[in-house]
Formats: C-alpha cells, structure tokens, sequence
C-alpha cells in the first residue's frame, strides 16, 4: 500500500510539473489575448510539448527513489514512449497555427526573408526533436554507434530545449508576466541541475570509486563474463538480480555506459568481486569488452534495479528467462544455494540450441546444491533432443510446475517476445499479478 | 512493472493532457 501511495505521488509531481506552465498561464493572463481559440490550444500543445520534453532528463535521471517503486525498465520505456507523445505534441503546435493562417514559410524556413529569432529558435527546437526521436527509434537500421548515439541523443535534447525556452522568451506573450517568469526560470535551473548532475558532479563523485578488470571469460551463447574488483575502496552490495551501468575507460567521463546485469550471487563481503555476463550484440558488446584485459579500469554505477528475489517472498520461485536474460536469474539461484535457501525452484531458460544456454555445467552443479531444477527449452533443438523444443508457453509451464504453483514467485527476464508471452501466460495460469516481476534486458 | 500497464498508462496520461490543452484554452478565451 506504501508503494502505491509513493507511486501515485511521484505520478502527482510529475503531472504537477507538466501542467505547471499550462495552469499558470491560465490563472495569471497575459494583457494581449490571441487572435483565436485555435491559437490558444496550439499555444498549449506547446507548452505541455515543452514540458514532457524538459521532464524526459528527469526519468533518466536515476532517482533511486523513483526507481525503487516504478522499476528502471519501466521509466527507460516511460521515457521512450513519452519522448514520442512529446513530439506529437510539439509538431502538433506549428501545425495548428499554420492552419490559423500562421505563414509557413517563415516557421518552416529559417533562411527566408521573413523568418526571424523567434521562427528560427522554433525550427531549430522542432528540427531537434525530429532527430532526437528518429535516432532512437531508428539507432540500428541508420547503424549508429551506441556511443555517437549516446552523445547526440544528450546534445539533441539540450538544444531542443534551449532552442524552446530561446522561442518561448522571444514570443513574450507568456513570458511578460513575473509568475511565467518564475515558472520559466524553475523549469532552467532544473534542467541545468540534472545536466550538471549528471554529466558532471556524478562523475567526479565517481573518480574515488575506481574498478579494475580482473577476469575476462568466455562463455556459451558468444557471450564473456566480466569480473571486477574495487580499487581503493568497499566496492558494493547488491541484490541479486540487480544490474549496473558499466563504464569502461581512462575516467568517468568517458562517453558510453552500459546497463548490464550482475551475474555473480550477491550479498559479495566488503572489497568483494562482482561478475557481469555480456552477449556480443556488435558495437561494445562486440569490441570493446572481448578486448578488455585484466588490469583494465572501469566504473561502475549500481547498482539499480527493483528485479530480485530478495524483494518478494513465496514458498518457492520460477524463474523464467531468455537467452541472456539468464543471467540476472542465475545471480539469484546462485545467492539462494549459498543462503542454503531450500525452498523449490524452477528454472525456465529459452536458448537457441543446446551450445547456447550460458553457465549450462555451473547450472548443473547448481542442481545438485540446491532444491533447483532446470528447464532448458530449445528453438532449434539438435537431432535426438529430448528435452522441451519451442518457446516457453503456458501449456509447457504446466507440463513442469507443482500444483501449488500460484503459491510461487514469478522472476522474467529475457527478449520482448518471451516477456508478451509470459506476460499472457501468467493470468491466464491464474498467477496473481503481484507475483510477477519482469525486466526486459533490451531497454536501450 | 508489466510493460502493457506503461503503455496504457501513456496513452490515458496523453489524452488527459490534450484535454487540458483544450480546457487551458477554453479557460483563457472565456
């Protein structure tokens, strides 16, 4: 009940903060009304554009608070889907003034005779916006490096909203009153804040808070395991499922950081190692980290996440996973043997073929240290396998769970198809809902 | 958090909003 109550009032902040402009600029209006009703609703288009625009750095912000309740991978998709809502909602504003008669080739065209500061600033915002949503959604078919991406997605975002605030103050209409002024002048120190947060202070807070590579295996499923030690300091605890965002470089401030899961059993001593798994996707993945060596340095920012068993308790958990989505729940089977936790555990794990299932001989000695029992399920199963074939499904969750099934903890943890077919699967099995928990891996 | 409840949840906060640009500018026209 604590958590919805802090969910729904991170909800009101953030509803608050995007209808701020919007209420002000109603309750204190300007002397000069515009010309048409039209006007004003694209004049609100705007402003709610601008402010889902400003508030996308702060879903990205890691508010441990906030993602404590929400979970990360629902505010990195909260995120996503909100950029686009943003930019609906700002093409939307020119859109209907042209309609009022606005002329287009002013706002549309900053080279023309009659553009000005402020067409120019708002071609410049929407002209950025328009990148910015493209580039994300399009990364890999333009086949744009993760870290160039990274980089612009940043600089696109800060000159859309610059170039938004530049037009909002050159207009003047909502700007001209002191309680605009105010909202106005928030909303900047805010974005400034998060920026110098972020990009700044974060990194420098980081710089005593050093790892070194100290193992860097190969696994099944062309995948490598990364293990790391603290440098100069306690390094971290965390539960098990949990994942952090690894930055491998000469400093903090190096560009490009990862979200990856922690592979190794948690509750790790004071100085102890931490493990992460990582598949070769191309790019990094496919690069940087087979060719990371011992002695490497690396930072680590973590860890994050509210996917571990650690935060739900059953009589016993199904942990189900997809590939490299394994390696959360093989941290979490890892920490129950060394618990000597006895409760049951059914391990689903979807793999392409049989050479492909990562950590298969640890997992079969996990079996025999635990009361675990693995459930490998091939899509492209070898001649003579007699084992599951497919993708894990309803019917073949009730081939292998117990009776008193519903009783248990649901952990899920793989590729968008397998998470929408389980996220089908369970209520249809009659898995209460709050027994569920999932993270999709692929999140950016 | 199940991933069908943000989308959801994104679609009901959008039309709220364009509802409130539409109240915003049924407010300041009178």
């Amino acid at each position: 009940m604590r958590l919805i109550l802090r969910g729904t009032l991170w909800f009101v902040l953030y509803l608050f903060l995007i209808l701020l402009p919007l209420a002000t600029a109603a309750l204190f209006q300007p002397a000069r009304l515009s010309p048409s009703m039209l006007t004003e609703v694209a004049v609100a288009l705007g402003f709610i554009g601008f402010s889902l625009m400003a508030l996308e750095f702060a879903l990205i912000s890691r508010v441990k608070t906030a993602a404590a309740i929400f979970g990360d991978d629902a505010l990195q998709l909260f995120h996503n889907l909100m950029g686009a809502v943003a930019l609906g909602f700002i093409v939307a504003h020119p859109m209907l003034l042209v309609v009022r008669d606005y002329p287009a080739q002013c706002w549309l065209n900053p080279f023309s005779d009659c553009a000005s500061r402020s067409t120019i600033t708002a071609f410049v915002a929407l002209l950025a916006v328009l990148l910015l949503v493209a580039t994300s959604i399009w990364r890999k078919q333009l086949r744009l490096k993760y870290e160039i991406w990274q980089i612009a997605h940043g600089l696109l975002a800060l000159v859309a909203v610059l170039g938004a605030l530049f037009h909002i103050f050159i207009m003047g209409r909502y700007t001209s009153m002191p309680q605009m002024q105010v909202v106005w002048g928030v909303y900047s120190v805010v974005l400034i804040y998060l920026i110098v947060w972020n990009r700044l202070i974060k990194p420098i807070l980081h710089w005593r808070r050093q790892w070194e590579i100290v193992e860097n295996r190969v696994e099944r499923g062309d995948s490598r395991t990364l293990v790391f030690k603290p440098v100069g300091h306690s390094g971290f605890d965390f539960e098990p499922g949990q994942f952090a965002w690894i930055k491998m470089g000469r400093s903090p401030f190096t560009v490009g950081q990862h979200p990856i899961s922690i592979s190794s059993p948690g509750d790790v001593e004071p100085g102890g190692t931490v493990a992460f798994t990582i598949k070769n996707l191309g790019d990094w993945s496919g690069g940087r980290v087979p060719a990371a060596k011992p002695g490497d340095r690396a930072w680590l920012d973590g860890p994050h996440g509210v996917f571990s068993s650690d935060r739900e308790q059953g009589m016993g958990y199904v942990l189900i996973g997809g590939g490299v989505g394994v390696t959360p729940l093989y941290s979490m089977a890892q920490t129950m043997a060394q618990r000597g936790d006895v409760r049951p555990v059914y391990l689903f794990y979807g793999a392409k073929t049989w050479d492909d299932i990562i950590f298969r001989e640890e997992l079969e000695t996990l079996q025999g240290r635990m009361n675990l029992k693995v459930i490998y399920v091939l899509s492209q199963a070898h001649e003579g396998w007699e084992g599951e074939t497919g993708f894990v499904s309803e019917e073949l969750l009730k081939r292998h769970l117990p009776k008193q099934y519903k009783r248990f903890v649901y952990l899920i943890c793989g590729p968008d198809p397998l998470m929408d077919a389980m996220e089908k699967a369970l209520p249809a099995l009659g898995v209460p809902p709050d027994q569920v928990q999932t993270e999709r891996f692929a999140m950016v | 958090m199940h991933h069908v409840l943000v989308k959801r949840f994104s679609v009901a906060l959008s039309t709220l909003l364009v509802i409130a640009a539409f109240a915003f500018a049924l407010l300041v026209r009178g």
